[in-house]
């Protein structure tokens, strides 16, 4: 089974500030093994359905499966890939068009491994973890969106 | 023997609750999904995946070790 000391949370209530992703940035100046970083960052996009503009997006999750599951996806990019460090965060509840969602972030001593590690935890995020995502319309009518 | 069972995102919203306890009397084997399609004929056309102890598995082996069935709606992470 999993070691519950090792599983992290995660999710952030609310978007993610890009004062949040300039702090964690900063953070890795001491660690000078590092000479590559890359960063995804997800946006809530104002997709236009059935005529009607997404103006937020509300995030839920079967919260514990879904820490497990990151959990399952870090190690395994550990594993696969020659990483110094990787962070990954996701919002949970709403988020509005053009706010972030999602931050991951990977480094490495070389570029390869960053940035392969950065575009497979993603992958693995949107096809494994429980998130569930309710689009949100100016007059409060919502659809549910579902992963390509 | 009852299960805690919890439902997400647009299946909490149909079926109107997001947890309850069902009570099995033959659940080793059965397919889960059709189970609760049966349960609940408004997800019929929904499409789902199940989660035993968190993780996916449309069936139970051991009826005894299962602490939860979650039923999870397409992902939306990212």
């Amino acid at each position: 089974m999993f070691d519950k000391k090792k599983i992290k949370n995660v999710f952030v209530e609310g978007a993610i500030s890009p004062e949040k992703i300039a702090t964690s940035i900063a953070h890795h100046q001491v660690k000078t093994n590092i000479g590559a970083h890359d960063i995804f960052l997800g946006q809530v996009r104002a997709d236009i359905i059935n005529e009607k503009e997404v103006v937020a997006m509300e995030y839920s999750a079967h919260v514990e499966m879904a820490n497990h599951e990151f959990y399952k996806i870090r190690e395994m990019a550990f594993s696969k890939f020659n990483l110094s460090c990787m962070h990954i965060y996701h919002s949970i509840g709403k988020v509005n068009a053009g706010e972030i969602c999602l931050f991951v972030f990977t480094s490495s001593a070389h570029r390869k491994d960053a940035m392969d590690a950065c575009r497979f935890l993603v992958e693995e995020i949107k096809v494994k973890v429980p998130i569930f995502g309710k689009e949100l319309f100016a007059d409060e009518s919502h659809v549910w969106k579902v992963n390509k | 023997m009852e299960i805690n069972i919890k439902y997400f995102g647009m299946l909490a919203e149909i079926i109107g609750k997001a947890a309850e306890k069902v009570y099995f009397t033959n659940a080793e084997g059965i397919d889960l999904i059709s189970f609760f399609k049966e349960k609940y004929p408004s997800i019929q056309n929904i499409n789902f995946q199940v989660a035993v102890n968190q993780e996916i598995n449309n069936s139970i082996k051991d009826i005894d070790t299962v602490t939860e069935i979650a039923l999870l709606p397409p992902f939306a992470g990212g």
